[in-house]
């Protein structure tokens, strides 16, 4: 399969892509076109997901092991699952916790008390589009865990144009999820640990 | 070794500038695409995997096509079949609609979609770049030795031949009063009053 950089911006006379909605974007899924596939609908775009490093994975790992831990009972925190936001959009964050449990529910959800992304090629993306997506959709919270930095970024209080607030927090601070009374985790939880040492 | 808390700096920007990449189709997707009906009522083309929608045409965009039609079969004359707005089977990634190709044969002789064409026209009115960018190699990489770009608000005609590794090396301007000889039947001309309104 080829593939095309998006990154480029649009000429004013460029052609442009047909933009696809959630419910075609369901049926091309159920007729198989993206089997061995793994494909999120951003801005009514089918855009491929980067392929996950090692340390993204345990990253994304980590993070849902720590959020299960904290939030206890009455929650479901779902990994690398849909999220149905709007029409042109269905991002597959690397966590997400909705109340309840998935017996809940019978579609994807449509909004989520925390959203989390890890982040190591799609750093940009992440903290910028998804960040707007997310805040869009009036998601509450939304965490970037930055695998670059070694840091994380919370942003809070969403809005149409984005969310207001944006906090960097550093290995050993510790955050509160703003939606879950007394749940709490520090930065380093979510972070795979640091390489060792060589020894030459 | 990977340090956390490294300075933004000491980024690469190809790494902080990557974005994802579009989700590209093959013509056999597109075409399976066309047959569940995705593009009822919608007016798209296959361009290197993306498929993208084609520009509404107005009146001018019509009317110089018709031009064109009419001026190929005088000068191809029997035994070529001047197509207007079909696909072409460029590659395994790009299926565009030219606004004119020009095949060897007769509607009852040609078996199949073609591949290539001995002559492509595209009117041009706000496509110009994409026109004389991506189209044209695309044209060159499928080997149609004559592609003509008819840009409307410029008016002149835009003449591309020796297409070779997926581009034109010779490309010529040619304006009112000028005639073009075609690359397939070089002893016929057409003008280039012809061609435009």
């Amino acid at each position: 399969m080829p593939t095309a950089n998006t990154s480029t911006p649009l000429r004013l006379e460029d052609p442009v892509p047909r933009p696809w909605t959630r419910e075609e974007y369901h049926r091309l899924q159920i007729q198989g076109f993206f089997d061995g596939q793994r494909v999120e609908l951003v801005d009514g775009e089918i855009v491929l997901m980067s392929a996950q490093g090692p340390r993204h994975v345990r990253a994304a790992h980590r993070v849902v092991k720590a959020l299960e831990r904290v939030v206890g009972s009455g929650f479901w925190v779902r990994m690398q699952a849909p999220l149905a936001i709007d029409d042109a959009d269905e991002p597959e964050p690397d966590a997400a916790i909705v109340p309840g449990t998935d017996e809940d529910y019978d579609e994807h959800p449509t909004s989520a008390l925390l959203v989390v992304e890890v982040s190591e090629a799609t750093r940009r993306f992440d903290l910028e589009t998804k960040a707007l997506k997310y805040a869009g959709a009036g998601i509450p919270e939304y965490w970037v865990v930055d695998l670059i930095a070694g840091e994380l970024v919370v942003f809070l209080q969403p809005t149409t144009q984005g969310y207001l607030d944006r906090q960097v927090k550093s290995y050993n601070d510790v955050v509160s999820l703003s939606q879950i009374a007394g749940a709490s985790i520090t930065v380093a939880e979510l972070l795979p640990r640091l390489q060792r040492p060589s020894h030459e | 070794m990977y340090i956390y808390g490294m300075a933004t700096a000491d980024i690469p920007s190809s790494i902080s500038a990557i974005h994802p990449s579009r989700r590209l189709w093959t013509r056999e997707e597109y075409y399976r695409l066309h047959e569940q009906g995705y593009f009822v009522d919608q007016r798209v083309e296959l361009i290197d995997g993306e498929i993208v929608l084609m520009s509404p045409r107005g009146h001018k965009h019509a009317a110089t096509v018709a031009l064109i039609i009419e001026a190929l079969r005088e000068a191809f004359g029997n035994g070529y079949w001047i197509r207007g707005q079909e696909s072409l089977l460029a590659s395994e990634v790009s299926v565009p609609e030219p606004d004119v190709a020009v095949v060897k044969g007769t509607p009852r002789t040609v078996r199949d979609t073609p591949a290539t064409a001995l002559l492509v026209a595209e009117v041009s009115i706000s496509t110009l770049a994409f026109d004389l960018g991506r189209k044209a190699q695309i044209y060159a990489a499928a080997g149609v030795k004559d592609y003509w770009v008819v840009d409307v608000p410029g008016q002149r005609v835009i003449v591309h031949r020796n297409p070779s590794r997926g581009k034109y090396a010779k490309v010529t301007e040619h304006l009112h009063g000028e005639s073009l000889p075609l690359v397939a039947l070089p002893k016929r001309k057409v003008k280039v009053d012809d061609l435009l309104l």
